[in-house]
Protein backbone atom coordinates (compact mmCIF):
# COMPACT_ATOMS: atom_id res chain seq x y z
CA UNK A 1 0.00 0.00 0.00
CA UNK A 2 1.60 3.59 -1.01
CA UNK A 3 1.15 6.59 1.53
CA UNK A 4 -2.25 7.97 0.29
CA UNK A 5 -3.42 4.52 0.71
CA UNK A 6 -2.85 4.59 4.47
CA UNK A 7 -3.75 8.27 4.95
CA UNK A 8 -7.25 7.08 3.31
CA UNK A 9 -7.65 4.03 6.00
CA UNK A 10 -6.49 6.64 8.53
CA UNK A 11 -8.75 9.49 7.77
CA UNK A 12 -11.51 7.23 7.03
CA UNK A 13 -11.40 5.33 10.21
CA UNK A 14 -10.99 8.41 12.37
CA UNK A 15 -13.82 10.56 10.40
CA UNK A 16 -16.43 7.33 10.84
CA UNK A 17 -15.71 6.88 14.39
CA UNK A 18 -15.51 10.06 15.35
CA UNK A 19 -18.76 11.45 13.44
CA UNK A 20 -20.35 8.16 15.43
CA UNK A 21 -19.17 9.49 18.85
CA UNK A 22 -20.23 13.13 18.19
CA UNK A 23 -24.07 11.87 16.88
CA UNK A 24 -24.59 10.10 20.06
CA UNK A 25 -27.53 11.86 22.59
CA UNK A 26 -28.13 11.32 26.01
CA UNK A 27 -25.39 8.66 26.33
CA UNK A 28 -25.23 10.10 30.07
CA UNK A 29 -28.58 7.86 30.64
CA UNK A 30 -28.97 3.93 30.96
CA UNK A 31 -32.10 3.95 27.72
CA UNK A 32 -29.96 6.71 25.99
CA UNK A 33 -26.76 4.68 26.15
CA UNK A 34 -28.46 1.22 25.41
CA UNK A 35 -31.27 1.82 23.29
CA UNK A 36 -30.44 5.55 21.84
CA UNK A 37 -33.86 6.80 23.61
CA UNK A 38 -35.57 4.96 21.28
CA UNK A 39 -34.98 7.82 18.84
CA UNK A 40 -33.38 6.50 16.06
CA UNK A 41 -34.97 6.32 12.34
CA UNK A 42 -35.88 3.40 10.52
CA UNK A 43 -32.92 3.31 7.39
CA UNK A 44 -30.44 3.76 10.12
CA UNK A 45 -31.47 0.78 12.34
CA UNK A 46 -31.95 -0.71 9.04
CA UNK A 47 -28.61 -0.27 7.70
CA UNK A 48 -27.01 -1.41 11.17
CA UNK A 49 -28.79 -4.64 11.51
CA UNK A 50 -27.32 -5.59 8.20
CA UNK A 51 -23.85 -4.01 8.94
CA UNK A 52 -23.76 -5.99 12.41
CA UNK A 53 -24.17 -8.65 10.35
CA UNK A 54 -21.74 -8.00 7.71
CA UNK A 55 -18.57 -8.26 9.36
CA UNK A 56 -15.29 -8.62 7.75
CA UNK A 57 -15.01 -12.08 7.30
CA UNK A 58 -18.16 -11.91 5.00
CA UNK A 59 -16.44 -9.37 3.02
CA UNK A 60 -13.48 -11.23 2.44
CA UNK A 61 -14.46 -14.98 2.89
CA UNK A 62 -17.98 -14.40 0.30
CA UNK A 63 -15.94 -12.85 -2.44
CA UNK A 64 -13.53 -16.07 -2.01
CA UNK A 65 -16.18 -18.38 -1.78
CA UNK A 66 -17.53 -16.81 -5.41
CA UNK A 67 -13.67 -17.17 -6.51
CA UNK A 68 -13.72 -20.91 -5.97
CA UNK A 69 -17.75 -22.37 -5.98
CA UNK A 70 -19.31 -19.37 -7.71
CA UNK A 71 -22.66 -17.69 -6.55
CA UNK A 72 -24.09 -20.81 -4.90
CA UNK A 73 -23.79 -19.49 -1.22
CA UNK A 74 -26.45 -17.05 -2.03
CA UNK A 75 -28.75 -19.72 -1.34
CA UNK A 76 -27.97 -19.56 2.27
CA UNK A 77 -29.81 -16.02 2.32
CA UNK A 78 -33.39 -17.67 0.70
CA UNK A 79 -35.13 -17.84 3.94
CA UNK A 80 -34.09 -14.23 5.33
CA UNK A 81 -37.33 -12.32 3.81
CA UNK A 82 -39.75 -14.60 4.90
CA UNK A 83 -38.00 -14.87 8.16
CA UNK A 84 -38.36 -10.97 8.48
CA UNK A 85 -41.72 -11.02 7.21
CA UNK A 86 -42.82 -12.79 10.21
CA UNK A 87 -40.51 -11.08 12.58
CA UNK A 88 -42.14 -8.16 11.78
CA UNK A 89 -45.55 -8.92 12.68
CA UNK A 90 -44.19 -11.14 15.79
CA UNK A 91 -41.19 -10.48 18.06
CA UNK A 92 -40.86 -6.46 16.59
CA UNK A 93 -44.33 -5.07 18.04
CA UNK A 94 -44.18 -7.81 21.13
CA UNK A 95 -40.70 -6.63 22.16
CA UNK A 96 -41.40 -2.87 21.31
CA UNK A 97 -44.17 -2.43 23.16
CA UNK A 98 -43.13 -4.81 26.10
CA UNK A 99 -40.55 -1.53 26.78
CA UNK A 100 -38.04 -4.65 27.22
CA UNK A 101 -34.35 -3.99 27.03
CA UNK A 102 -33.29 -7.61 26.18
CA UNK A 103 -34.79 -10.26 24.43
CA UNK A 104 -34.40 -12.21 27.69
CA UNK A 105 -35.87 -10.26 29.91
CA UNK A 106 -39.28 -10.66 27.79
CA UNK A 107 -39.19 -14.36 28.29
CA UNK A 108 -39.07 -14.31 32.54
CA UNK A 109 -42.56 -12.18 31.92
CA UNK A 110 -43.81 -14.53 29.92
CA UNK A 111 -42.35 -17.64 31.50
CA UNK A 112 -39.67 -17.59 34.56
CA UNK A 113 -36.03 -16.54 35.19
CA UNK A 114 -34.58 -19.74 35.37
CA UNK A 115 -35.39 -19.73 31.56
CA UNK A 116 -34.82 -15.91 31.00
CA UNK A 117 -31.17 -16.80 32.78
CA UNK A 118 -30.73 -19.69 30.75
CA UNK A 119 -30.97 -18.06 27.51
CA UNK A 120 -29.43 -14.91 28.26
CA UNK A 121 -25.63 -17.27 29.26
CA UNK A 122 -26.51 -19.59 26.27
CA UNK A 123 -26.03 -16.09 24.31
CA UNK A 124 -23.23 -14.53 26.50
CA UNK A 125 -21.30 -17.78 25.84
CA UNK A 126 -21.87 -18.14 22.30
CA UNK A 127 -21.82 -14.31 21.63
CA UNK A 128 -18.88 -13.69 23.63
CA UNK A 129 -16.59 -16.39 21.24
CA UNK A 130 -17.86 -15.45 18.25
CA UNK A 131 -16.96 -11.84 18.68
CA UNK A 132 -14.06 -12.92 19.13
CA UNK A 133 -13.82 -14.97 16.08
CA UNK A 134 -14.77 -11.95 14.10
CA UNK A 135 -11.67 -9.86 15.26
CA UNK A 136 -9.76 -13.31 14.75
CA UNK A 137 -10.92 -13.46 11.61
CA UNK A 138 -10.04 -10.79 9.50
CA UNK A 139 -6.82 -10.38 11.71
CA UNK A 140 -5.04 -13.35 10.60
CA UNK A 141 -5.71 -12.43 6.97
CA UNK A 142 -4.15 -8.50 7.18
CA UNK A 143 -1.78 -9.77 9.59
CA UNK A 144 -0.52 -11.94 7.07
CA UNK A 145 -0.89 -9.72 4.17
CA UNK A 146 0.97 -6.91 5.86
CA UNK A 147 3.20 -8.99 7.97
CA UNK A 148 2.40 -7.76 10.86
CA UNK A 149 2.65 -9.14 14.36
CA UNK A 150 -0.97 -10.80 15.14
CA UNK A 151 -1.54 -9.90 18.67
CA UNK A 152 -1.10 -5.79 17.65
CA UNK A 153 -3.41 -6.35 14.65
CA UNK A 154 -6.09 -7.83 16.94
CA UNK A 155 -5.36 -4.97 19.19
CA UNK A 156 -5.73 -2.78 15.97
CA UNK A 157 -9.22 -3.93 15.73
CA UNK A 158 -10.59 -4.63 18.92
CA UNK A 159 -8.84 -1.18 20.73
CA UNK A 160 -10.56 1.67 18.60
CA UNK A 161 -13.96 -0.48 18.76
CA UNK A 162 -14.02 -1.05 22.52
CA UNK A 163 -12.81 2.70 22.97
CA UNK A 164 -16.03 3.68 20.92
CA UNK A 165 -18.16 1.38 21.64
CA UNK A 166 -17.55 2.39 25.86
CA UNK A 167 -18.31 6.08 24.71
CA UNK A 168 -21.16 6.44 22.52
CA UNK A 169 -23.12 3.22 23.15
CA UNK A 170 -25.27 1.67 20.85
CA UNK A 171 -25.70 5.22 18.73
CA UNK A 172 -22.09 5.30 17.89
CA UNK A 173 -22.12 1.54 16.99
CA UNK A 174 -25.40 2.40 15.03
CA UNK A 175 -23.90 5.63 12.87
CA UNK A 176 -20.83 3.66 12.50
CA UNK A 177 -22.71 0.93 10.92
CA UNK A 178 -24.54 3.17 8.55
CA UNK A 179 -20.97 4.60 6.77
CA UNK A 180 -19.69 1.35 7.01
CA UNK A 181 -22.08 -0.05 4.74
CA UNK A 182 -22.30 2.64 2.51
CA UNK A 183 -18.61 2.38 2.40
CA UNK A 184 -19.03 -1.60 1.55
CA UNK A 185 -21.39 -1.11 -1.52
CA UNK A 186 -19.73 1.82 -2.97
CA UNK A 187 -16.22 0.02 -2.65
CA UNK A 188 -17.76 -3.46 -4.04
CA UNK A 189 -19.22 -1.57 -7.31
CA UNK A 190 -15.73 0.00 -7.26
CA UNK A 191 -13.75 -3.23 -7.49
CA UNK A 192 -16.71 -4.43 -10.26
CA UNK A 193 -15.56 -1.07 -12.18
CA UNK A 194 -11.93 -2.19 -12.12
CA UNK A 195 -12.45 -5.83 -12.68
CA UNK A 196 -14.02 -5.19 -15.80
CA UNK A 197 -11.84 -3.01 -16.78
CA UNK A 198 -9.17 -5.39 -16.58
CA UNK A 199 -10.65 -7.85 -18.90
CA UNK A 200 -8.60 -8.53 -22.18
CA UNK A 201 -9.68 -6.26 -24.94
CA UNK A 202 -12.24 -8.13 -27.29
CA UNK A 203 -13.85 -10.05 -24.01
CA UNK A 204 -16.81 -8.20 -22.86
CA UNK A 205 -18.74 -8.92 -19.46
CA UNK A 206 -21.36 -10.70 -21.08
CA UNK A 207 -18.26 -13.48 -22.64
CA UNK A 208 -16.45 -13.62 -19.10
CA UNK A 209 -19.54 -14.68 -17.82
CA UNK A 210 -19.91 -17.20 -20.45
CA UNK A 211 -16.72 -18.63 -19.36
CA UNK A 212 -17.29 -18.65 -15.68
CA UNK A 213 -20.54 -20.54 -16.66
CA UNK A 214 -17.90 -23.03 -18.19
CA UNK A 215 -16.97 -24.12 -15.41
CA UNK A 216 -20.00 -23.97 -12.96
CA UNK A 217 -19.51 -20.22 -11.43
CA UNK A 218 -22.86 -18.98 -12.52
CA UNK A 219 -24.66 -21.93 -11.14
CA UNK A 220 -26.54 -19.75 -8.26
CA UNK A 221 -29.24 -22.55 -7.67
CA UNK A 222 -29.62 -26.29 -6.84
CA UNK A 223 -32.96 -28.02 -6.65
CA UNK A 224 -32.30 -31.41 -5.29
CA UNK A 225 -33.59 -32.17 -1.98
CA UNK A 226 -30.13 -33.75 0.02
CA UNK A 227 -29.95 -33.08 3.56
CA UNK A 228 -26.32 -33.46 3.55
CA UNK A 229 -25.77 -30.74 1.09
CA UNK A 230 -24.75 -27.46 3.11
CA UNK A 231 -26.36 -25.02 0.34
CA UNK A 232 -29.61 -25.84 -1.40
CA UNK A 233 -32.59 -24.37 -2.47
CA UNK A 234 -34.57 -26.08 0.06
CA UNK A 235 -31.96 -26.03 3.09
CA UNK A 236 -31.39 -22.20 2.40
CA UNK A 237 -35.64 -21.88 2.00
CA UNK A 238 -36.70 -24.36 5.22
CA UNK A 239 -33.28 -24.57 7.37
CA UNK A 240 -32.63 -20.81 6.53
CA UNK A 241 -36.15 -19.17 7.41
CA UNK A 242 -35.61 -20.82 11.19
CA UNK A 243 -31.96 -19.88 11.47
CA UNK A 244 -32.65 -15.92 10.33
CA UNK A 245 -35.82 -16.25 12.43
CA UNK A 246 -33.38 -16.97 14.90
CA UNK A 247 -30.62 -14.88 14.63
CA UNK A 248 -32.70 -11.92 14.33
CA UNK A 249 -35.74 -12.43 16.32
CA UNK A 250 -34.16 -13.79 19.67
CA UNK A 251 -30.28 -12.93 19.57
CA UNK A 252 -29.88 -9.12 21.40
CA UNK A 253 -27.08 -8.37 19.15
CA UNK A 254 -29.75 -7.82 16.14
CA UNK A 255 -33.09 -7.06 18.81
CA UNK A 256 -31.17 -4.34 20.54
CA UNK A 257 -30.69 -2.77 16.63
CA UNK A 258 -34.88 -2.40 16.27
CA UNK A 259 -35.64 -1.64 20.00
CA UNK A 260 -33.62 2.09 19.42
CA UNK A 261 -36.38 2.44 16.72
CA UNK A 262 -38.62 5.65 17.02
CA UNK A 263 -41.67 3.51 16.53
CA UNK A 264 -43.14 -0.48 16.26
CA UNK A 265 -43.27 0.76 12.19
CA UNK A 266 -40.08 2.22 12.21
CA UNK A 267 -38.67 -1.08 14.02
CA UNK A 268 -40.55 -3.29 11.41
CA UNK A 269 -39.42 -0.88 8.71
CA UNK A 270 -35.21 -1.23 9.77
CA UNK A 271 -36.39 -5.09 9.14
CA UNK A 272 -37.52 -4.80 5.66
CA UNK A 273 -34.48 -3.00 4.47
CA UNK A 274 -32.55 -6.23 5.05
CA UNK A 275 -35.73 -8.38 3.40
CA UNK A 276 -35.38 -6.28 0.32
CA UNK A 277 -31.58 -5.59 -0.22
CA UNK A 278 -29.92 -8.65 1.29
CA UNK A 279 -30.26 -11.33 -1.51
CA UNK A 280 -29.26 -9.14 -3.76
CA UNK A 281 -26.32 -7.67 -2.14
CA UNK A 282 -25.17 -10.94 -1.47
CA UNK A 283 -25.51 -11.66 -4.86
CA UNK A 284 -23.40 -8.72 -6.13
CA UNK A 285 -20.23 -9.44 -3.51
CA UNK A 286 -20.37 -13.28 -4.74
CA UNK A 287 -20.59 -11.95 -8.32
CA UNK A 288 -17.57 -10.07 -7.81
CA UNK A 289 -15.64 -13.53 -6.20
CA UNK A 290 -16.93 -14.46 -9.98
CA UNK A 291 -15.08 -11.31 -11.63
CA UNK A 292 -11.92 -11.52 -9.61
CA UNK A 293 -11.85 -15.65 -11.08
CA UNK A 294 -12.68 -14.36 -14.69
CA UNK A 295 -10.04 -11.11 -13.76
CA UNK A 296 -7.61 -13.78 -12.86
CA UNK A 297 -7.82 -16.49 -16.04
CA UNK A 298 -6.35 -13.26 -17.86
CA UNK A 299 -4.48 -11.43 -15.52
CA UNK A 300 -1.32 -14.03 -14.01
CA UNK A 301 -2.36 -15.00 -10.82
CA UNK A 302 -0.12 -16.39 -8.04
CA UNK A 303 -0.23 -20.18 -7.90
CA UNK A 304 -1.49 -20.05 -3.99
CA UNK A 305 -2.75 -16.83 -2.63
CA UNK A 306 -2.17 -16.77 1.16
CA UNK A 307 1.87 -16.46 0.74
CA UNK A 308 2.93 -16.83 4.47
CA UNK A 309 4.15 -20.46 5.06
CA UNK A 310 5.48 -20.54 1.21
CA UNK A 311 9.13 -19.03 2.19
CA UNK A 312 8.89 -21.95 4.62
CA UNK A 313 7.97 -24.59 2.24
CA UNK A 314 10.70 -23.16 -0.59
CA UNK A 315 13.18 -23.92 2.30
CA UNK A 316 12.62 -26.87 3.34
CA UNK A 317 12.76 -30.58 2.60
CA UNK A 318 10.07 -30.01 -0.23
CA UNK A 319 11.73 -27.42 -1.93
CA UNK A 320 12.19 -29.03 -5.11
CA UNK A 321 8.78 -30.47 -5.22
CA UNK A 322 7.19 -27.14 -4.86
CA UNK A 323 9.23 -25.51 -7.62
CA UNK A 324 8.39 -28.39 -9.61
CA UNK A 325 4.77 -27.58 -8.81
CA UNK A 326 5.18 -24.17 -9.89
CA UNK A 327 6.39 -24.66 -13.21
CA UNK A 328 3.81 -26.98 -14.18
CA UNK A 329 1.54 -24.08 -12.77
CA UNK A 330 3.10 -21.76 -15.39
CA UNK A 331 2.66 -24.03 -17.89
CA UNK A 332 -1.33 -24.89 -17.02
CA UNK A 333 -2.34 -21.02 -16.48
CA UNK A 334 -0.92 -20.26 -19.96
CA UNK A 335 -2.85 -22.97 -21.42
CA UNK A 336 -6.11 -22.09 -19.94
CA UNK A 337 -5.55 -18.33 -20.57
CA UNK A 338 -5.63 -19.32 -24.31
CA UNK A 339 -8.59 -21.80 -23.79
CA UNK A 340 -10.24 -18.64 -22.05
CA UNK A 341 -9.85 -16.17 -24.78
CA UNK A 342 -10.63 -18.31 -27.38
CA UNK A 343 -14.01 -19.71 -25.45
CA UNK A 344 -14.69 -16.12 -25.20
CA UNK A 345 -13.73 -14.87 -28.66
CA UNK A 346 -15.17 -17.94 -30.42
CA UNK A 347 -17.73 -19.77 -27.93
CA UNK A 348 -18.46 -23.39 -29.44
CA UNK A 349 -18.72 -26.94 -27.85
CA UNK A 350 -14.94 -27.28 -28.35
CA UNK A 351 -13.51 -24.34 -26.89
CA UNK A 352 -15.59 -24.78 -24.33
CA UNK A 353 -14.70 -28.60 -23.31
CA UNK A 354 -11.11 -27.01 -24.21
CA UNK A 355 -11.45 -24.66 -21.42
CA UNK A 356 -12.80 -26.73 -19.00
CA UNK A 357 -10.19 -29.58 -19.26
CA UNK A 358 -7.96 -26.38 -18.61
CA UNK A 359 -9.70 -25.20 -15.98
CA UNK A 360 -9.33 -28.46 -14.10
CA UNK A 361 -5.67 -29.21 -14.83
CA UNK A 362 -5.51 -25.83 -13.09
CA UNK A 363 -7.05 -26.74 -10.30
CA UNK A 364 -5.76 -29.64 -9.95
CA UNK A 365 -1.72 -28.18 -9.56
CA UNK A 366 -3.45 -25.50 -6.93
CA UNK A 367 -4.63 -28.52 -5.13
CA UNK A 368 -1.82 -30.41 -4.66
CA UNK A 369 0.55 -27.48 -3.98
CA UNK A 370 -2.26 -26.36 -1.43
CA UNK A 371 -1.40 -30.35 0.16
CA UNK A 372 2.10 -29.84 -0.17
CA UNK A 373 1.99 -26.89 1.97
CA UNK A 374 -0.29 -28.65 4.49
CA UNK A 375 2.22 -30.88 4.79
CA UNK A 376 5.62 -29.19 5.02
CA UNK A 377 4.03 -26.60 7.35
CA UNK A 378 1.68 -29.18 9.23
CA UNK A 379 -1.01 -26.41 9.29
CA UNK A 380 -4.34 -26.55 7.94
CA UNK A 381 -3.60 -24.93 4.87
CA UNK A 382 -6.02 -22.50 2.96
CA UNK A 383 -5.75 -19.65 0.83
CA UNK A 384 -9.01 -18.85 -0.47
CA UNK A 385 -9.82 -15.93 1.68
CA UNK A 386 -7.01 -14.03 0.66
CA UNK A 387 -7.58 -13.94 -3.26
CA UNK A 388 -10.05 -10.61 -2.82
CA UNK A 389 -6.97 -8.95 -0.67
CA UNK A 390 -4.69 -10.08 -2.93
CA UNK A 391 -6.63 -8.47 -6.06
CA UNK A 392 -7.13 -5.26 -3.86
CA UNK A 393 -3.90 -5.13 -2.82
CA UNK A 394 -2.30 -5.70 -6.54
CA UNK A 395 -4.76 -4.62 -9.06
CA UNK A 396 -7.02 -1.56 -7.26
CA UNK A 397 -6.21 2.21 -8.25
CA UNK A 398 -4.14 4.10 -5.37
CA UNK A 399 -7.13 5.36 -3.03
CA UNK A 400 -9.06 2.85 -3.28
CA UNK A 401 -7.15 0.29 -2.07
CA UNK A 402 -7.43 2.33 0.99
CA UNK A 403 -10.74 2.35 0.49
CA UNK A 404 -11.35 -1.17 0.63
CA UNK A 405 -8.80 -2.09 3.39
CA UNK A 406 -10.57 0.38 5.44
CA UNK A 407 -13.95 -1.05 4.66
CA UNK A 408 -12.21 -4.91 5.46
CA UNK A 409 -11.11 -2.73 9.11
CA UNK A 410 -14.24 -1.17 9.90
CA UNK A 411 -16.58 -4.06 9.11
CA UNK A 412 -14.65 -6.30 11.81
CA UNK A 413 -15.11 -3.29 14.34
CA UNK A 414 -18.99 -2.31 13.26
CA UNK A 415 -19.67 -6.14 13.80
CA UNK A 416 -17.56 -6.63 16.93
CA UNK A 417 -19.00 -3.33 18.22
CA UNK A 418 -22.83 -4.25 18.04
CA UNK A 419 -22.23 -6.96 19.93
CA UNK A 420 -20.00 -6.39 22.32
CA UNK A 421 -23.18 -3.98 23.49
CA UNK A 422 -25.75 -6.58 23.59
CA UNK A 423 -23.29 -8.23 25.41
CA UNK A 424 -22.77 -5.65 27.66
CA UNK A 425 -26.53 -5.07 27.65
CA UNK A 426 -27.24 -8.90 28.77
CA UNK A 427 -24.82 -8.78 31.17
CA UNK A 428 -26.13 -6.02 32.76
CA UNK A 429 -29.79 -6.54 32.92
CA UNK A 430 -30.38 -10.21 32.24
CA UNK A 431 -27.22 -10.62 35.28
CA UNK A 432 -26.39 -7.68 36.97
CA UNK A 433 -29.37 -5.93 38.07
CA UNK A 434 -31.43 -8.82 37.81
CA UNK A 435 -29.39 -11.67 40.16
CA UNK A 436 -26.56 -9.43 41.81
CA UNK A 437 -28.04 -5.82 42.84
CA UNK A 438 -31.46 -5.31 41.70
CA UNK A 439 -31.65 -1.87 43.41
CA UNK A 440 -29.36 0.94 42.55
CA UNK A 441 -29.69 4.33 40.50
CA UNK A 442 -28.84 5.00 36.86
CA UNK A 443 -26.03 6.56 37.32
CA UNK A 444 -24.76 3.42 38.62
CA UNK A 445 -26.15 0.89 35.88
CA UNK A 446 -24.62 3.34 33.38
CA UNK A 447 -21.02 2.83 35.13
CA UNK A 448 -21.18 -1.21 34.97
CA UNK A 449 -22.54 -1.32 31.47
CA UNK A 450 -19.50 0.68 30.53
CA UNK A 451 -17.39 -1.77 32.27
CA UNK A 452 -19.34 -4.75 31.11
CA UNK A 453 -18.44 -3.70 26.76
CA UNK A 454 -14.75 -3.23 28.85
CA UNK A 455 -14.37 -6.66 30.25
CA UNK A 456 -16.29 -8.06 26.97
CA UNK A 457 -13.93 -6.15 24.64
CA UNK A 458 -10.68 -7.50 26.75
CA UNK A 459 -12.27 -10.92 26.57
CA UNK A 460 -12.59 -11.13 22.89
CA UNK A 461 -9.31 -9.70 22.14
CA UNK A 462 -7.37 -12.43 24.25
CA UNK A 463 -9.85 -14.81 22.63
CA UNK A 464 -8.95 -13.76 19.66
CA UNK A 465 -5.82 -14.18 19.79
CA UNK A 466 -5.76 -17.67 21.29
CA UNK A 467 -8.66 -18.84 18.69
CA UNK A 468 -6.15 -18.07 15.77
CA UNK A 469 -3.34 -19.98 17.20
CA UNK A 470 -5.50 -22.98 17.80
CA UNK A 471 -6.74 -22.77 14.54
CA UNK A 472 -9.77 -25.04 14.17
CA UNK A 473 -11.21 -23.54 17.13
CA UNK A 474 -13.06 -20.61 14.31
CA UNK A 475 -14.63 -23.75 13.06
CA UNK A 476 -15.68 -25.56 16.15
CA UNK A 477 -17.03 -22.06 17.83
CA UNK A 478 -19.18 -21.35 13.89
CA UNK A 479 -20.59 -24.82 14.31
CA UNK A 480 -21.26 -24.55 18.46
CA UNK A 481 -23.35 -21.74 17.52
CA UNK A 482 -25.97 -23.75 15.03
CA UNK A 483 -26.40 -26.03 18.65
CA UNK A 484 -28.02 -22.92 19.88
CA UNK A 485 -30.14 -20.83 17.63
CA UNK A 486 -32.82 -23.27 16.65
CA UNK A 487 -33.24 -24.42 20.11
CA UNK A 488 -33.89 -20.88 21.43
CA UNK A 489 -36.15 -20.04 18.94
CA UNK A 490 -37.59 -22.74 19.90
CA UNK A 491 -37.84 -20.80 23.36
CA UNK A 492 -39.69 -18.05 21.78
CA UNK A 493 -42.25 -19.94 19.65
CA UNK A 494 -43.51 -21.60 22.85
CA UNK A 495 -43.46 -18.07 23.97
CA UNK A 496 -45.46 -16.39 21.23
CA UNK A 497 -46.93 -19.09 19.01
CA UNK A 498 -48.11 -21.85 22.07
CA UNK A 499 -50.51 -20.19 24.98
CA UNK A 500 -50.40 -23.04 26.99
CA UNK A 501 -47.02 -23.24 27.69
CA UNK A 502 -45.51 -22.81 31.15
CA UNK A 503 -41.76 -21.92 32.37
CA UNK A 504 -40.91 -25.28 33.24
CA UNK A 505 -41.73 -26.72 29.28
CA UNK A 506 -39.98 -23.95 27.53
CA UNK A 507 -36.74 -25.07 30.37
CA UNK A 508 -36.97 -28.40 30.09
CA UNK A 509 -37.44 -27.49 26.32
CA UNK A 510 -34.93 -25.73 25.85
CA UNK A 511 -32.31 -28.61 27.18
CA UNK A 512 -34.09 -31.01 25.39
CA UNK A 513 -33.30 -29.16 22.27
CA UNK A 514 -30.22 -28.99 22.65
CA UNK A 515 -29.60 -32.73 23.19
CA UNK A 516 -31.56 -33.39 20.17
CA UNK A 517 -29.39 -31.35 18.01
CA UNK A 518 -26.13 -32.85 19.37
CA UNK A 519 -27.40 -36.01 18.66
CA UNK A 520 -28.54 -35.15 15.23
CA UNK A 521 -25.03 -33.42 14.79
CA UNK A 522 -22.82 -36.44 16.20
CA UNK A 523 -24.43 -39.52 14.47
CA UNK A 524 -25.80 -38.48 11.20
CA UNK A 525 -24.48 -36.37 8.21
CA UNK A 526 -27.16 -33.53 8.22
CA UNK A 527 -25.69 -29.69 7.32
CA UNK A 528 -25.86 -27.44 9.77
CA UNK A 529 -28.62 -25.71 8.16
CA UNK A 530 -31.18 -28.19 8.99
CA UNK A 531 -29.73 -28.01 12.72
CA UNK A 532 -31.74 -25.38 13.57
CA UNK A 533 -35.07 -26.39 12.41
CA UNK A 534 -34.27 -29.58 14.66
CA UNK A 535 -33.53 -27.50 17.24
CA UNK A 536 -36.90 -25.21 16.68
CA UNK A 537 -39.24 -28.58 16.67
CA UNK A 538 -37.51 -30.42 19.37
CA UNK A 539 -38.18 -27.34 22.17
CA UNK A 540 -41.47 -26.72 21.10
CA UNK A 541 -42.52 -30.52 21.12
CA UNK A 542 -40.89 -31.12 24.55
CA UNK A 543 -42.12 -27.52 25.77
CA UNK A 544 -45.67 -28.67 24.74
CA UNK A 545 -45.37 -32.08 26.49
CA UNK A 546 -43.27 -30.68 29.65
CA UNK A 547 -45.97 -27.83 29.82
CA UNK A 548 -49.29 -30.59 29.65
CA UNK A 549 -47.47 -32.51 32.78
CA UNK A 550 -46.70 -29.82 35.01
CA UNK A 551 -49.66 -27.25 34.38
CA UNK A 552 -51.30 -26.19 37.61
CA UNK A 553 -54.78 -27.51 37.84
CA UNK A 554 -55.59 -24.24 39.83
CA UNK A 555 -54.98 -22.62 35.76
CA UNK B 1 -47.52 -17.78 42.40
CA UNK B 2 -46.77 -14.73 40.46
CA UNK B 3 -49.16 -14.43 37.37
CA UNK B 4 -46.97 -14.68 34.60
CA UNK B 5 -47.91 -12.70 31.36
CA UNK B 6 -49.98 -14.31 28.91
CA UNK B 7 -48.85 -14.96 25.25
CA UNK B 8 -49.63 -12.12 22.99
CA UNK B 9 -52.22 -11.78 19.96
CA UNK B 10 -50.71 -11.50 16.91
CA UNK B 11 -52.24 -8.45 15.30
CA UNK B 12 -53.77 -8.31 11.90
CA UNK B 13 -52.44 -5.30 10.15
CA UNK B 14 -53.36 -4.61 6.85
CA UNK B 15 -51.07 -1.80 5.80
CA UNK B 16 -48.48 -4.25 6.11
CA UNK B 17 -49.67 -6.40 3.16
CA UNK B 18 -48.60 -4.46 0.66
CA UNK B 19 -45.00 -4.43 1.49
CA UNK B 20 -45.13 -8.11 2.34
CA UNK B 21 -46.27 -8.57 -1.09
CA UNK B 22 -43.14 -6.49 -2.41
CA UNK B 23 -41.17 -8.43 -0.55
CA UNK B 24 -42.33 -11.97 -2.04
CA UNK B 25 -42.21 -10.80 -5.51
CA UNK B 26 -38.69 -8.63 -5.45
CA UNK B 27 -37.39 -12.69 -4.01
CA UNK B 28 -39.03 -14.32 -6.49
CA UNK B 29 -37.13 -12.28 -8.96
CA UNK B 30 -33.95 -11.73 -8.09
CA UNK B 31 -34.43 -16.20 -8.12
CA UNK B 32 -35.54 -16.08 -11.62
CA UNK B 33 -33.24 -14.14 -12.40
CA UNK B 34 -30.06 -16.26 -10.93
CA UNK B 35 -32.11 -19.14 -12.66
CA UNK B 36 -31.99 -17.29 -15.94
CA UNK B 37 -27.99 -16.35 -15.39
CA UNK B 38 -27.55 -20.04 -14.41
CA UNK B 39 -29.62 -21.39 -17.73
CA UNK B 40 -27.96 -18.09 -20.14
CA UNK B 41 -24.17 -18.36 -18.66
CA UNK B 42 -23.99 -21.93 -18.73
CA UNK B 43 -24.60 -22.49 -21.66
CA UNK B 44 -23.03 -21.93 -25.17
CA UNK B 45 -24.32 -18.44 -26.62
Amino acid sequence: MRLLDWIVVGAYLAWVIGDGLRLSRRTNEMEGYLLASRSLPWWAVGLSVMATQLSAITMVSTTGQGYADGLKFVQFYFGLPIAMIILSVTVVPFFWRARVYTAYEYLERRFDVKTRTLTAVLFLISRGLSCSVIIAAPSLILSIIFGWNLTLTVLAIGGPTVIYTIIGGVQAVTWTDVKQMAVVVFGILAAVVVLILGLPKGVGLGSALHVAGAVGRMQALDFHFDLTQKYTFWSGMVGGVFLFLSYFGCDQSQVQRYLTAKSVQQGRQSLFVSAFVKIPLQALILLTGVLVFVFFLFNKAPMLFNSAPLEQVRAGAHAAEYQALEAEYDRAFETRREAATALATAPAEATRAAFVDADRAVRDVRGRASALVKTATNTNYADVNYVFPSFVLQHMPVGLVGLLIAAIFLAAMSSSGGELNALATATVIDVYKRHLKPEADDAHYLRVSKLATAFWGVFACVAAVYAVQLGSLIEVVNRYGSYFYGSILGVFILAIGVKSSNGHGAFIGLIGGMMAVGLVATFTRIEFLWLNLVGAVAVTVIGVAVSAVTRSPAR
Amino acid sequence: MEQRQPAPAIEENERLAPTFAGIIVVQILVIAALYWAGRYFGSIS
